[in-house]
C-alpha cells in the first residue's frame, strides 16, 4: 500500500498548494478578500466548501461508529437532523443575509456589537465560538492522528501526525485565505464523497446487498435495528437536543455562517441549501453501511480496530490509500475553515489600522491552530459524542443571535450577559464539574429554552424592520 | 394578479413550514421510534430507518419547494 499512499499523498499536497498559489495570484490582499473571498461565491463553490466544512472525520470515522455501537437511530441523528438544517437555510438564511452591512460582511461578532450596541455581544459571540469549536478541530486532528499512527505503528508517533496535518492546513490557508480553503473544499468534498462510496459499496457487498445486512446483523444484535439502541443512547430528549445542535449550526458556528453571508445571491444560496442536502444523504448513507459491517464483523471490537480494519485493512491496496488520504482530506478541510473563521471573527474587534488589524487577525489564526493541536495531544478519543457537545456549546448562542438579526430594536445588554452565564455552565457541564441532567431534562434543554424564553422576553417584534438585502 | 400570486405564495410558504415543523414532531414520537421495535420493516429495513428515510426525503421535498416559493418573493 505504501507506493498507492505515497502518490495520492503527493498528488493531494500538490494539489492543495496549487491551490493555494491560485487563490492568491487572482485574490485582493484587503481584508475582503483574504479573509471573505471578495464575497461571492457561486452555487457550486458553496456547496462544495459548505460541504467540506461541514463533514469532516466525524462523518467519516465517527458516523460508521456510532451505527455500528448505536444502531439505526444514528440515521435520525444525523441524516434527518441535517436535512432540518438546510430547510433552515431556506427559511432563515434570508433573514441572516438581510443584515449584511452595505461595507461587506465583517462576520457575526461584529454584527453582534451593532446590534447590541455593546461591545460584550461581539465578545460573548467570539467567545462561545471559540471555546466549543477550538476542542472539535482538535478531534478532527486526534482522530486521524490516532488512525494514521494505528495504520504505520512503526511510522510517526501520532503527536507527529497531528503537528504534519496543522502545518499542512496553516500554509495552504495562511498563504491564499479563504479563497484557498474554498478551492481545496471542492477537492476534498469530492474526495470525500467518492471514497466513503467505494469503501461503502465494498462493504454492502460483503454482507450480500441491503436486505441480507439487516438480517446479519438481527443475527448479531436485534436491538441494532430500533431505538433507543442497545446502550440506550437515542431516546427523544437526546434526540431533540442533537436536532437542536445541529440545525443551528448556520447561524452558531462563523464558519459555516460566513459562508452563508458570501453567496452571490439568493438563488445561489437556496441552490447550495438544496445542494448540501442531497450531499448530506448520499455522504451518511454509506456510513450506515460501514457501521453495519462492523456490527457484523467487528462486534466489540475496539474502535481504532474496527476502523483501521473497515478502511484500511479489509480494502485493496488503493482503496486504502485513497482513504486515508479521504481522511486526512476530512480533518483538514473542516478545521481549517473553523480556525480561519475565529481568526476573521477576531479581525473587527480588535483595535488599530485595517493593515495591522489583518496582521494579528493572520497571527491568531496560527496561534489557535497551535491550542488546538495541543488539545488535540489530550482530547478524548469520542468522536460524534465530543462533536455533538460542540454543537450543543455553539447553539447557546443561538437566541442572542436571533434577537439580535431579526429584532426590530436594539435588544438589551443583559441578553449577552446571560448567554455568557449559559456558556459557563455548559461548559461546567461538558467538563463534568455539574450534573449533566437536572430534574429528569438534559441540562443543555434548560439552558437552551432558558435561553430561547429570555430571548422572546426582549419581544424583539416589536419596533422597525431591519433592511433589506440585494436579492 | 402579481398580488393574488404572491398571496398564494405565501400561502404556500406557510404550509411547507408547518409541514416540516409537523415532520420534526412526528420524528420525535414513538411513531418513529417504537422503543425496541423494529417491525413492519420494508424491504428488510428496519421500521425507524425507513420512517426516518421517508421523513428525510419529505424535508429534501421540503427545502426544494421552499426555494422555488421563497426565490420568487419579493421583499
Amino acid at each position: 500500500m505504501t507506493l498507492p499512499l505515497l502518490i495520492a499523498a503527493l498528488c493531494y499536497v500538490a494539489a492543495l498548494m496549487a491551490f493555494s498559489w491560485y487563490a492568491r495570484r487572482t485574490t485582493s490582499r484587503d481584508a475582503r478578500g483574504y479573509l471573505f473571498a471578495g464575497g461571492n461565491l457561486s452555487a457550486f463553490l458553496g456547496l462544495f466548501t459548505f460541504a467540506a466544512t461541514l463533514f469532516s472525520t466525524f462523518t467519516l470515522l465517527g458516523m460508521p461508529d456510532f451505527f455500528r455501537t448505536h444502531g439505526v437511530g444514528a440515521w435520525l441523528f444525523l441524516g434527518f437532523s441535517d436535512l432540518l438544517m438546510v430547510f433552515g437555510i431556506i427559511w432563515l438564511g434570508l433573514q441572516l443575509r438581510r443584515r449584511r452591512p452595505e461595507g461587506g460582511y465583517q462576520g457575526m461578532a461584529r454584527l453582534m456589537i451593532t446590534a447590541y450596541r455593546r461591545p460584550l455581544a461581539g465578545w460573548v459571540c467570539l467567545g462561545g465560538a471559540f471555546l466549543f469549536l477550538i476542542p472539535y478541530v482538535a478531534i478532527q486532528i486526534r482522530g486521524v492522528a490516532i488512525f494514521l499512527h494505528g495504520s504505520f505503528p512503526t511510522g510517526l508517533p501520532v503527536w507527529g501526525w497531528a503537528v504534519g496535518m496543522v502545518v499542512l492546513m496553516l500554509v495552504y490557508s495562511e498563504t491564499g485565505g479563504l479563497k484557498a480553503i474554498i478551492y481545496s473544499d471542492v477537492l476534498q468534498g469530492i474526495l470525500l464523497l467518492t471514497i466513503i462510496w467505494l469503501i461503502g459499496a465494498n462493504c454492502l457487498g460483503e454482507l450480500g446487498g441491503w436486505q441480507a445486512m439487516f438480517a446479519e446483523v438481527e443475527k448479531v444484535d436485534a436491538a441494532l435495528l430500533s431505538t433507543p439502541g442497545p446502550k440506550g443512547l437515542f431516546t427523544p430528549q437526546f434526540m431533540l437536543a442533537s436536532f437542536l445542535a445541529i440545525a443551528l449550526i448556520p447561524y452558531t458556528q462563523p464558519q459555516v455562517s460566513t459562508r452563508i453571508m458570501i453567496m452571490r445571491s439568493r438563488q445561489a444560496l437556496f441552490r447550495m441549501a438544496l445542494g448540501v442536502g442531497i450531499f448530506a444523504i448520499l455522504v451518511i448513507l454509506p456510513t450506515l453501511f460501514l457501521g453495519m459491517y462492523g456490527a457484523v464483523h467487528y462486534a466489540g471490537a475496539e474502535t481504532s480496530v474496527f476502523l483501521s480494519g473497515t478502511l484500511v485493512g479489509d480494502q485493496s491496496p488503493v482503496v486504502a490509500a485513497l482513504a486515508m488520504i479521504g481522511l486526512i482530506a476530512a480533518a483538514i478541510s473542516t478545521a481549517d475553515s473553523q480556525l480561519f473563521a475565529l481568526g476573521s471573527e477576531l479581525k473587527p474587534l480588535l483595535g488599530g489600522s485595517e493593515e495591522d488589524r489583518l496582521r494579528w487577525a493572520r497571527l491568531a489564526i496560527a496561534l489557535f491552530a497551535g491550542l488546538a493541536l495541543a488539545f488535540s495531544l489530550v482530547a478524548s478519543d469520542e468522536l460524534v459524542l465530543l462533536a455533538r457537545t460542540s454543537f450543543a456549546g455553539t447553539a447557546l448562542l443561538a437566541p442572542m443571535i436571533f434577537v439580535g438579526l431579526l429584532g426590530r430594536q436594539p435588544p438589551p445588554a443583559w441578553l449577552p450577559g446571560l448567554t455568557l452565564a449559559a456558556l459557563l455552565v455548559f461548559l461546567g457541564v461538558s467538563l463534568g464539574y455539574l450534573p449533566g441532567v437536572w430534574l429528569g431534562l438534559r441540562a443543555d434543554l434548560w439552558l437552551m429554552g432558558g435561553l430561547s424564553l429570555a430571548a422572546l422576553a426582549t419581544r424583539p417584534w416589536l419596533g422597525t424592520r431591519a433592511p433589506v438585502e440585494d436579492g | 394578479m402579481a398580488d393574488q400570486s404572491g398571496v398564494r405564495r405565501r400561502r404556500q410558504w406557510l404550509a411547507c413550514r408547518i409541514v416540516a415543523v409537523l415532520t420534526l414532531l412526528v420524528a420525535l414520537s414513538p411513531l418513529t421510534m417504537p422503543a425496541g421495535i423494529s417491525n413492519p420493516s420494508l424491504m428488510g429495513t428496519p421500521y425507524t430507518l425507513w420512517v426516518s428515510l421517508l421523513l428525510t426525503i419529505l424535508l429534501l421535498v421540503l427545502t426544494w419547494l421552499g426555494s422555488q416559493l421563497q426565490a420568487k418573493r419579493e421583499d
